[in-house]
């Protein structure tokens, strides 16, 4: 195709101008500078490789179980009618004088206690391993808002967010001091996600993901302390 | 200017654009200004809903949310679908008819008027329903907002449909054209044009399926003759990864073929490396829409992973055909005489409003591409997806390198077609400039606010409340920065106006006195010149800026990342 055939200056060969081509793969080395690599490899060690207890992921993990007044089934899921009856009873228990909600790791123990199948006890823990155990929190998220709207948390604390989005999907992202947590909530799916939060504050929680026209009012809020 | 400047007459070889398609037949030249005018129609239409959104966003205008997602949905839906999708198909099928050596005209011409009636049917039915269904839906038309109402999605999903019919309809008439001379041994090997408008057609056909894989079983549903639809979100991403994806290698085909009608020069790489460079879209575009489901919980790290490393692929053709472009373009204008790194530039004929579009197309594609490589990082996911960074960044690649690209290329088809002039060809070669001065602004206040957590699809970002436990104030600079991308999308909208008013007018006025002929427009002729012993920097320069730019946000992205004073472990982040 070219014209004439002369010797060509290297930056004209092929094989240099496939190299260009391939130099955008070098970004793969920044994201292992950061961490972030998709074979695992990293040069530093930040947030992203916390050494946390590993979690389940979705909803499968939530075990199916009786607790007073309740009943629950599936295999291993959870119907959206259930998730709000525990929801409803987390906020019926933990409000607070002014309208917000505290979750507490008491709750939390109680109700894994009420989880168990009958006959079985608690296995035993030392009070440190209690101490880290991640505080359930749940959250109803529904056109247009979430449930409860006011969370009362700590800092540095662990707190293991059970959500399900009941109608239609939606978001739950945060919004923090200096940028925003995003996250997404498919319909009728139980996700869980553990979350530490390092610095005090009041943060929104609002939607990211269209839910219909009252869209922009599905706001909450979160006071950690 | 330089001094080597012509015009295409002077210059117009056989080989020239405008003299292939001034020889087209009058039935084939009625089909495909049908096309262009109803792209016209669908983009101008796009940039007025487009406007009105992001000036409702910016509180430039008050919009009821019943109007303003409205509006939304109809923007993407006319701009994304219908304006690429028009402009599309009737650039393949005229490629495969002036390009394929044997070919001369289009075949199976009525199957491509019958792809055009259902497409136009298509935008018909997808206007009227987002007009009138009390459920509002957004372009992705996710069937989950339509629990209540199935009903109210028919004429939406119908919409799509027929649009998917049409393209079935249209690639396969532009796939035979290309197709037909070579079984029939009348023509010569492919040119890595005709080469590229077959993988372009065949890709058409990809979209047909995908669009009818994604929006059929909806259409059912809401018809009350199906299932509710599970696994939208998969669909629809494969469809979604192809529709963007696609018009990005348009683009770089047209520009291949504008610079050598704007320069006479071809690839000094060869035909055998261009074909190469075109069929590795083929190759790395399907397997790399796993990014788009980053965010959803459930995805497994390993997923997540692979879709991470096959996304760092993507720019990978790209990036090539635009080092053969600039390369060749180098090489022998240094054979004319061009010196310094950059001298060799000024010598292109920048006062023709094709190659000021093509420009400025370039720098828009690569800075939308230095910004879309960091969300392709699944760990990023959870600070800009969903956040107005993607409305931020697919500005660039969509507003200012593919759809300016195209209408670069209208420049040329349109009064080839028609016989008319092109209008005012010095303003036209101001705009793109303007263009991207817009986009600059609402891009860079785009990006900012999704650094923010500012969310794609608010209208209003006050979030007041009248409760003082509830009450939280979003931060101040989340409406400052609606302000950048508001004034930044005025300007955008009224070049892209200015730009619609020419392509009607190319489309159907003759004023002499306000035009030129389009065979008059300025250009150069370096073909023929021996290149080879110069060197070409200016192209792998420019990918190194790129690559470094890319760099740079993906590390202030992590930095940003670490300053969020949450620590997540589990499903969805």
């Amino acid at each position: 195709m070219s014209e004439e055939t002369v010797t060509r200056h290297f930056t004209l060969r092929p094989a240099f101008t496939l190299a260009v081509g391939a130099f955008v793969l070098t970004l793969y080395f920044v994201w292992a500078l950061m961490g972030a690599a998709p074979t695992g490899i990293s040069f530093s060690s930040d947030k992203l490789t916390e050494d946390l207890p590993p979690m389940p992921m979705e909803g499968v993990d939530i075990k199916t179980a009786s607790m007073e007044g309740m009943s629950m089934e599936g295999d291993g899921g959870m119907t959206p009618d259930q998730f709000s009856e525990i929801t409803y009873q987390f906020i019926d228990d933990l409000t607070l004088e002014d309208g917000t909600v505290r979750p507490t790791r008491e709750w939390t123990q109680a109700r894994k206690l009420a989880e168990m199948p009958a006959g079985m006890e608690m296995p035993k823990q030392d009070a440190e391993a209690i101490a880290n155990e991640p505080i359930d929190v749940y959250v109803i998220v529904q056109r247009f808002g979430y449930e409860p709207g006011v969370l009362r948390l700590r800092k540095g604390v662990p707190y293991r967010f059970l959500m399900m989005a009941l109608d239609v999907n939606h978001g739950a992202a945060i919004r923090t001091a200096t940028a925003g947590h995003i996250m997404r909530r498919p319909a009728r799916v139980l996700t869980e996600t553990v979350m530490t939060f390092t610095e005090t504050g009041e943060f929104m929680m609002y939607c990211t993901v269209y839910c219909g026209v009252g869209h922009d009012q599905m706001r909450g809020k979160i006071i950690v302390e | 200017m330089s001094n080597n400047a012509q015009t295409a007459e002077e210059f117009g070889s056989d080989s020239n654009l405008t003299a292939r398609i001034k020889r087209l037949g009058s039935g084939d030249k009625k089909l495909l200004l049908s096309f262009f005018t109803v792209a016209a129609i669908a983009l101008g239409f796009g940039i007025t809903f487009g406007v009105l959104t992001a000036a409702g966003r910016a509180g430039i205008i008050s919009l009821d949310n019943n109007i303003a997602y409205r509006l939304l949905g109809m923007h993407g839906v006319t701009i994304f679908f219908y304006w690429l999708y028009f402009v599309q198909a009737g650039f393949v099928l005229l490629l495969a008819a002036v390009y394929t050596d044997g070919a001369g005209s289009i075949f199976l011409r009525p199957l491509a008027w019958l792809g055009f009636l259902a497409m136009l049917a298509g935008i018909i039915i997808s206007e009227y329903g987002l007009i009138t269904s009390d459920t509002i839906l957004l372009y992705d038309g996710n069937p989950s907002l339509l629990i209540d109402a199935p009903g109210d999605g028919t004429f939406f999903y119908l919409g799509y449909v027929m649009l998917s019919a049409g393209l079935l309809l249209v690639g396969t008439p532009a796939l035979a054209t290309a197709l037909r001379p070579k079984i029939l041994g009348l023509g010569k090997e492919w040119t890595p044009i005709t080469f590229a408008v077959v993988a372009w057609s065949g890709l058409l056909l990809v979209s047909a399926v995908a669009g009818a894989n994604a929006f059929y079983p909806p259409l059912m549903w809401t018809l009350g003759w199906g299932a509710p639809v599970v696994g939208y979100a998969m669909s629809w991403s494969v469809l979604f990864h192809n529709v963007h994806y696609l018009p990005l290698m348009a683009t770089v085909v047209l520009w291949y073929i504008l610079m050598e009608n704007l320069t006479g020069v071809k690839s000094v790489f060869g035909q055998g490396f261009s074909k190469v460079v075109f069929a590795i879209y083929m190759i790395f575009v399907p397997p790399t829409s796993l990014y788009h489901l980053f965010l959803e919980p459930g995805m497994s790290e390993s997923v997540l992973a692979v879709g991470s490393l096959l996304s760092l692929f993507i720019a990978v053709p790209t990036i090539l055909v635009f080092v053969v472009i600039v390369a060749s373009l180098e090489s022998y204008a240094r054979a004319r005489g061009g010196r310094g790194l950059f001298g060799w530039i000024k010598m292109l004929p920048w006062k023709n409003p094709v190659m000021a579009a093509l420009g400025m197309a370039t720098v828009n594609l690569s800075l939308g591409g230095v910004f879309s490589m960091v969300l392709i990082q699944n760990k990023l996911a959870v600070l800009l997806s969903d956040t107005f960074y993607v409305p931020g960044y697919f500005h660039f690649l969509t507003v200012g390198g593919v759809s300016l690209t195209f209408i670069a290329m209208l420049i040329y088809v349109i009064p080839s077609l028609t016989g008319n002039q092109v209008w005012r060809p010095r303003i036209l070669a101001l705009l793109p400039k303007f263009l991207t001065t817009g986009l600059a602004l609402f891009g860079i206040g785009g990006i900012a606010a999704g650094y923010h957590g500012i969310p794609r699809r608010v209208f209003n970002l006050g979030y007041h409340v009248d409760d003082a436990i509830e009450h939280v104030d979003p931060p101040f600079i989340w409406g400052a920065l609606m302000g950048f991308v508001g004034a930044g999308s005025l300007v955008m909208a009224t070049v892209m106006f200015i730009y619609v008013y020419a392509l009607f007018r190319m489309l159907f006025s003759t004023n002499a006195r306000i035009g030129i002929d389009v065979t008059k427009l300025r250009v150069v002729d370096w073909g023929g010149t021996i290149v080879g012993r110069q060197s070409a920097w200016v192209g792998p320069l420019a990918i190194g800026v790129m690559v470094s730019g890319m760099y740079f946000f993906t590390i202030l992205s992590f930095q940003i990342l670490d300053s969020v004073s949450i620590i997540t472990r589990g499903a969805g982040h």
